[in-house]
Parts: C-alpha cells; sequence; structure tokens
C-alpha cells in the first residue's frame, strides 16, 4: 500500500510540475521589418499585473488540489500532517518566485528600437540587448552565461541561461494601441523541472523634455548645451 | 640631369653617394600606410572580441604616427612621411594591420617592402603593458606601446645593415623609375623588368640628358609638398587627441585589470548556499547582470570616445580626401603635359 502511495505521489508530482507555462519558443529569425514596435518609456501599471504573494499561493494550491491527500511541509496556512513533497521544492519555488519579484520590480524603464536591434534598458541592471543580422537574432555569450532573443509571432522573446539550470525568460507583449505593454517574466530550474512567472503592466509616457542637449566624453564626462528649444 | 641625380643622389667629395641635400643613400624616404584596423566585416563579432570599431579607425592613424616619430628619432632614415593609401613608388613602405589593442597589449603584423619588391619585414610585434604595482601611480598611456615601434625600427635598421650601398642606390633608381613610369607609361616603359617573384629589376637606363628626367623629378619634389601637408595633418590630430587616446588606455588597462582580478574571485570563491537555494540562484543572476553591465560600460566608454574624438578625426579625414583629390587631378593633368611634350620632343605617339 505504501508502495502504491508513493507511485501515486510521484505521479502526481510529475503532472503538477509539468504544469508550467509551455517551453517558450520563438523564432530568432524574421523577415521585413520588425513583428512589432516596443519602443518608448514604459512605466508600472501598479493596477494590473501579478502579485508574487498570489502567485505563490495560487501555485501551491495547484499542487494540492492536484492530490488533496499531500501537504505540504513547513508552508503556513495549509494542514501539516505529514508530507510527501520536500521542504527543498518548497524553497526552491520560494527561491525562484523572489527572484522572479525581485528583477521584475522595475517602475520605469525604455526601450529603443531599430531596424536590427533592440535594447531594454533598466536601471541597476544590465541592458537586455537583441541584435539581428539579415533578420537573425545574434545571442550574447559570457563567462556567466548567455542570452538569447527572438520574436515569437508579434512577442519579443529574451531568454537568460545561467548556470545550474537557472533559467530567465522574458515575454514581451504590446498592445495594438501601442500605449500598453505586457512582460511575462518566468524564472525556471531545467534541472528540477520547477517554474514562477509573473506578468506585469505598463503604460506607455512621455518624459519631461530636457531644455538640455548632453553627450558623454571620456576626459570630462558628459557634457550639456542648452538644447535648440531652450529659450 | 643623370638618373642618379634625378633620384636623388650625386657623389661628394670622397665618392660617397649623397642626395642633393645631403641624404646619405642609406637614409631611404619611408612611407609608413595608415594602418589597417583589423575589425571584422561582421559586427556581432565586435563584442564577442572587445573590438570597438570606431577606436580602432582612429588607432590605425594614431599609430603609424608613433612609428613615424619613433623613426624620424633615430636620425637614420630620409623623409619619414604618413601616406593614406600605398605608394606605388615609395623607396620603403611600411604597413600595418591591428590585430590586438585592448589597454593590456597591442599586436601589429607589420610589413615593409622596397621599391625593388624585396620584403624587409613581415612579422607579427606584440608589446605588453607591464603590470603596474599598487605603488605605482603612473598610468597607462601610449608609452607603454613604444617597445614595439622601437622593436620595428631596430629591425628595419638590422635588415638596412644588410644591404651595401650599391644595392641601396639601386633602391632609389628603381623607385624613380617606377615613379616615372606611373607619370609618363609610353615614355619609361621598359626600364624595369619584373621577375616571377615580383622583384624589380634595371634593364637600362635613361639617357643622361633626356629632359624628362627633370620634369619627372621636378613633379615628384611637387608632389613631396602635398604629402608633406598630408602628413602634417596626422601630426596636427595626433597632438589634439593624443591625450583622450592616452585616457581611453588607461581605462581599458584599468578595466581588464579589474575584470581580471573579479573573474578569478567569482571562480575561486563559489557560493556556499545550497543549489537551488534564493542565495544561490542570487548570485548566479548577479554575476552575469555584473558581467553584461562591465560589457555594457565598456561600449559606452568607447561611445564616448568617439563623441570626443571623431569629429576631429572626420574632419582631417575629409581635409586628406580633398587632397588627395587634388592631386589625383594635378596626376591627371601632368600625365597629360607629359603625353604632349613627349610627342612634341619625338613625334612619337602613346
Amino acid at each position: 500500500m505504501l508502495r502504491l502511495r508513493i507511485i501515486v505521489v510521484l505521479c502526481l508530482l510529475v503532472s503538477a510540475c509539468s504544469h508550467q507555462p509551455a517551453r517558450e519558443s520563438a523564432a530568432r529569425s524574421y523577415q521585413g521589418s520588425m513583428p512589432s514596435d516596443l519602443s518608448g518609456f514604459w512605466q508600472r501599471d501598479y493596477w494590473r499585473g501579478d502579485d508574487v504573494n498570489r502567485e505563490l499561493d495560487l501555485w501551491f494550491r495547484r499542487l494540492s488540489r492536484t492530490s488533496p491527500d499531500q501537504r505540504l511541509i513547513g508552508y503556513p496556512g495549509l494542514d501539516n500532517s505529514g508530507g510527501f513533497i520536500s521542504s527543498g521544492y518548497v524553497s526552491e519555488i520560494l527561491a525562484l518566485a523572489r527572484l522572479a519579484d525581485e528583477i521584475t520590480r522595475l517602475r520605469y524603464f525604455s526601450i529603443s528600437q531599430t531596424e536590427n536591434e533592440i535594447t531594454v534598458e533598466r536601471e541597476n541592471d544590465f541592458d537586455i540587448s537583441c541584435r539581428f543580422s539579415d533578420g537573425v537574432a545574434r545571442g550574447v555569450t559570457t563567462s556567466f552565461g548567455a542570452e538569447i532573443c527572438g520574436w515569437s509571432d508579434k512577442q519579443f522573446v529574451s531568454r537568460l541561461i545561467l548556470p545550474d539550470g537557472l533559467l530567465v525568460n522574458h515575454r514581451f507583449t504590446v498592445a495594438p494601441d501601442s500605449q500598453n505593454l505586457h512582460i511575462s517574466t518566468t524564472v525556471s530550474s531545467s534541472t528540477t523541472g520547477l517554474s514562477f512567472s509573473l506578468g506585469r503592466f505598463y503604460t506607455k509616457y512621455q518624459p519631461f523634455p530636457s531644455q538640455f542637449d548632453c553627450i558623454d566624453t571620456l576626459s570630462r564626462n558628459r557634457v550639456c548645451t542648452m538644447g535648440e528649444d531652450s529659450p | 640631369m643623370p638618373l642618379q641625380q634625378a633620384a636623388g643622389q650625386q657623389t661628394n667629395n670622397i665618392g660617397m653617394p649623397v642626395t642633393e641635400v645631403g641624404r646619405r643613400v642609406s637614409e631611404l624616404n619611408v612611407s609608413i600606410v595608415v594602418f589597417d584596423p583589423g575589425v571584422s566585416t561582421d559586427p556581432l563579432a565586435h563584442s564577442q572580441q572587445q573590438v570597438f570599431p570606431n577606436i580602432r579607425e582612429v588607432e590605425a592613424l594614431l599609430l603609424p604616427f608613433m612609428l613615424r616619430e619613433t623613426l624620424v628619432e633615430t636620425n637614420e632614415w630620409g623623409a619619414v612621411r604618413i601616406v593614406p593609401v600605398p605608394e606605388v613608388a615609395a623607396e620603403l613602405l611600411v604597413s600595418g594591420e591591428i590585430i590586438r589593442s585592448d589597454g593590456n597589449s597591442l599586436e601589429l603584423w607589420v610589413r615593409a617592402v622596397d621599391a625593388s619588391g624585396q620584403i624587409w619585414l613581415d612579422d607579427r610585434y606584440v608589446s605588453i603593458v607591464p603590470i603596474r604595482t599598487a605603488q605605482s601611480d603612473t598610468k597607462s598611456d601610449s608609452s607603454a606601446y613604444q617597445g614595439i615601434f622601437d622593436s620595428i625600427a631596430e629591425d628595419l635598421r638590422l635588415v638596412r645593415s644588410g644591404y651595401d650601398e650599391l644595392v641601396l642606390s639601386e633602391i632609389l633608381e628603381i623607385s624613380f623609375l617606377r615613379y616615372a613610369e606611373q607619370l609618363a607609361p609610353s615614355v619609361f616603359e621598359g626600364y624595369l623588368d619584373r621577375t616571377l617573384d615580383g622583384l624589380f629589376t634595371i634593364q637600362r637606363l635613361p639617357a643622361e640628358n633626356d629632359p624628362m628626367l627633370g620634369r619627372i623629378e621636378r613633379i615628384r619634389q611637387s608632389e613631396y609638398v602635398f604629402i608633406d601637408t598630408i602628413d602634417e595633418k596626422f601630426q596636427d590630430l595626433h597632438k589634439e587627441i593624443e591625450s583622450i587616446y592616452d585616457l581611453w588606455l588607461d581605462y581599458r588597462y584599468q578595466v581588464a585589470q579589474y575584470e581580471h582580478n573579479e573573474l578569478a574571485r567569482v571562480r575561486n570563491t563559489r557560493s556556499n548556499a545550497p543549489r537551488g537555494s534564493y542565495d544561490a540562484i542570487r548570485n548566479l543572476y548577479d554575476n552575469y547582470s555584473w558581467a553584461r553591465m562591465q560589457e555594457q560600460r565598456r561600449d559606452g566608454r568607447a561611445k564616448a570616445f568617439d563623441n570626443e574624438v571623431g569629429p576631429t578625426v572626420r574632419e582631417m579625414q575629409s581635409r586628406v580626401a580633398e587632397l588627395e583629390d587634388w592631386l589625383e587631378q594635378q596626376y591627371t593633368e601632368w600625365r597629360t603635359l607629359l603625353s604632349e611634350l613627349f610627342f612634341l620632343e619625338t613625334g612619337l605617339r602613346e
């Protein structure tokens, strides 16, 4: 009987762990002009989007619904009548959720887009940059990981591949009116099969025009002159 | 005018070949071509190889000038000039390609060929910037690369020392005849022969009283005036941007040292946090983020360098292009004039 229960638990775990966003697929090439225009200055729309605690709650409830007999060790709010799911899994999903939350806390960012390049400039984090050559996206490789990117229909996808099977996926979807942007961020582990997703909404805004035209130089750092429109 | 005199050679009181301005035969004029920047045509390879194309374009103009200064200071050569394109009839033509320039080291491929086609140098030169100690407050600047230019100058001197005066005289004569053939092909065709190895040899010499010799020499001196004007542009460029280039080199050196140390630290101090924990995955993410931000900061500094020196460089290149266009027009006029004169004097058409 115990053996049967273990087999059932394992099957349920597999089905629970498979309840993750479908593997991101993105074409790394396109023809003609870019499928969507993501460029602009974007600010967070706090009225919409996922809340990390709510999403965690949903995640664990889905897991417990798949097998009501299963209980999670140490997770507050649920009965702890013995667990078949290790605390390691709990720690890992919490870790993934925390990372997803932290790297998507941007209030403002900007996206610049040309025929051959998309750059997402983020404060206190590296710019997500995707370059296209003859319509084919080229990734970046460093000693610490790699980035690949591309288009999935009209959605721009950027994937970060880190050591130990850690993956960070951003999927950018711009509304038809180009005034709203949705970014779905998935942090996952290919070794455990666990993943956690958060969606954020952003609205486009126009920054206040500056009176100064500034350029960076090497010997004098930033040099500014009065702009043409200044009085 | 005898060929030797036209080619700039005379004999002094004791029979030593000297030029009409007192230049020894061994003091060949050196033409240094603007270096090949060595930039890949694939723009996406630039960031992988840490190549900044705009800065390489500037280095391709600056580094030949540094070699020029080194050769001039040896006092062992004739006129040393920077030229924008290779001169067919240069007495000694030096060209180069930048293989690597990253603040830590400079690697050049240098080739030197004399007017007869003999290769003097065809080799790779590397200069490593010495590691600065913590106590050292010396900045890393272009003087750190002086060793590479000293090596090139010394190698040129060594090769030349293997040639006797006769060979060097012949180089001057071949240089003149190649120049003459370029300007008046119908007049000077046949004076030189080319071997299967690509070397030029003198087949026959023009008559001593050939009026064309004097004309060619006068034209060549006029051309030297323009080449000297172009050379001055390179000197001016060097004066204007040398300090900014030194800043860039120092920045690159410091960044390279920092990244090297940081990389070693990260590799040697792996996170003790359990695999899959928040600390562990945060560490993985932060390491990647740091590496990419370093790279993007470098790109930003390269852009800053271009913002500062770009306008000066482009203006200089524009002026040089104008002078070259003017010179090309002059060539056409001179060729036409010489052809007409040849017909008038000999009755022979091209």
